[in-house]
């Protein structure tokens, strides 16, 4: 039975490591489904919107749609000062889309598997909240670790519990996203080992056993579609609830 | 469709898994552990993540974001001119009905005035007709009783003589001799004006 978890392993695609200061920056396998979700995203994009049609084809109205969706959520989740973020949440809603659906294709890699990918990306948001945060309000900003209303015998308590949750955030962030991707994946190769078991072991009347959990895989690659699809809006929609902090600070 | 595209998407995953599995050199012998907890590869990824990101970034900032706003804000334009338009050609529509009505109540009153000018000319001509016609009538009556009235005094008067001849006849047949007309008339005069002041009283 096959390894659920060789499609998570990550090789060279070139011959020679590339060493940057002794550090491996090959271009990997996981690099190359990067730059073709980078090669996808933008061709798709700039055709659809080639035209700039006053009444749109099925392509732009699906660029638009997407264009107002991201709009939508910064819209309802920051305000309208959000818009300054727009581009930022856009591009990581797309590169972690992208990653979670090209990764339903076979033989392709999942680069949002990884958690070093999802880490890098939660980080990335973290450290975009705290300086612009700091930025901004200064001093001030630390006031979002004292939420408004609090009894003074209770700040001694609740000021650790805000900081550990505002800096837990890229953790959870990052962990909810890898272990999805990771989870829906390895169970998919597994029911898919499954049936080629069967198969191995059990010859033509496996045929007929191996299709029950063919069938069940079948029910779980649509699940995991949406998955794919609800994770990436979760991880965005979580992005700019963070991002309010440096626009807003309650008191 | 999207049921069909979604099961030949799954049979073909499940063929794929198939020959992968077929093929699989190190199937059993892969290393233990997760490969995502292999810090080996950490750098590379975040390199290369860190360039996709970038590039992407720039390209949506410089290029896509600001066609689709831009479309999307023609389309609002226009939209929003058309309703203007639409809106402004409503208003003339109505105006231009407005002066319809106005004008056509003023012709209205033009003509039932012009109706009533005639009629009323048509009246006095009628009436200034019939003033005339009676106060002709009412001259000719009055000339034909001022005449009858002369030919009443006329044959009044012959009475008169006529009695008085009469009476003077009759005197000197009864007693011989010659009666004086001229008296007799005076007094049959004065007996026919106290009869007439009498019957005029009466």
């Amino acid at each position: 039975m096959a390894n659920p978890i060789h499609q998570f392993e990550i090789y060279s695609l070139t011959e020679n490591p590339f060493m940057v200061g002794g550090l491996n920056l090959s271009f990997t396998n996981s690099s190359l489904w990067m730059a073709i979700a980078v090669v996808l995203s933008t061709v798709f994009l700039t055709l659809a919107t080639r035209r700039k049609a006053l009444v749109p084809g099925r392509a732009q109205v699906f660029a638009e749609s997407l264009y107002e969706f991201v709009a939508g959520m910064i819209r309802e989740n920051i305000g309208s000062k959000g818009r300054q973020y727009f581009p930022l949440i856009f591009t990581l809603f797309i590169v972690v889309l992208l990653g979670n659906m090209l990764g339903m294709l076979p033989y392709s890699f999942t680069y949002t598997s990884h958690i070093i990918v999802t880490a890098a990306l939660a980080f990335m948001i973290f450290f975009v909240v705290v300086l612009i945060g700091i930025g901004k309000h200064g001093f001030h900003f630390f006031s979002l670790f004292l939420p408004p209303g609090v009894p003074m015998w209770l700040t001694p308590l609740i000021i650790p519990i805000e900081i550990m949750s505002f800096m837990i955030r890229p953790v959870t962030l990052s962990v909810r996203l890898f272990a999805n991707m990771i989870a829906g994946h390895i169970m998919l190769k597994v029911f898919a080992g499954f049936s080629v078991g069967m198969v191995a072991a059990l010859g033509t009347t496996g045929l007929l056993a191996g299709a029950f959990p063919l069938l069940f895989n079948t029910i779980l690659i649509g699940f995991e579609l949406l998955i794919a699809f609800l994770q990436a809006y979760v991880f965005a929609i979580l992005s700019c609830i963070y991002l309010k902090d440096t626009v807003e600070i309650g008191h | 469709m999207k049921r069909i595209a979604i099961l030949s998407l799954a049979s073909y995953v499940a063929m794929t898994s198939l020959v992968m599995a077929a093929s699989d050199p190190h199937g059993e012998d892969a290393k233990g552990g997760l490969p995502q907890f292999e810090p080996d590869w950490f750098a590379s990824q975040i390199f290369w993540l860190a360039i996709a990101f970038a590039v992407l970034y720039i390209f949506f900032t410089n290029k896509t974001l600001p066609d689709i706003s831009a479309v999307i804000d023609n389309r609002k334009n226009h939209i929003q001119s058309d309703l203007e338009t639409a809106e402004k050609l409503a208003a003339e529509a109505d105006q231009v009905q407005q002066i319809y009505h106005t004008s056509l109540a003023k012709a209205q009153d033009k003509a039932s005035n012009e109706l009533k000018k005639v009629e009323n000319d048509m009246s006095k001509a009628a009436e200034e007709a019939a003033e005339e016609y009676r106060a002709r009538s009412e001259k000719e009556l009055k000339k034909a009783e001022a005449k009858i009235l002369q030919a009443q005094d006329l044959a009044m008067d012959d009475m008169n003589s006529i009695a008085a001849e009469v009476a003077s006849a009759a005197v000197s047949k009864i007693i011989g001799g010659k009666a004086d007309v001229k008296k007799a008339k005076s007094i049959v005069e004065s007996l026919n004006q106290k009869t007439t002041s009498k019957a005029k009283a009466a």
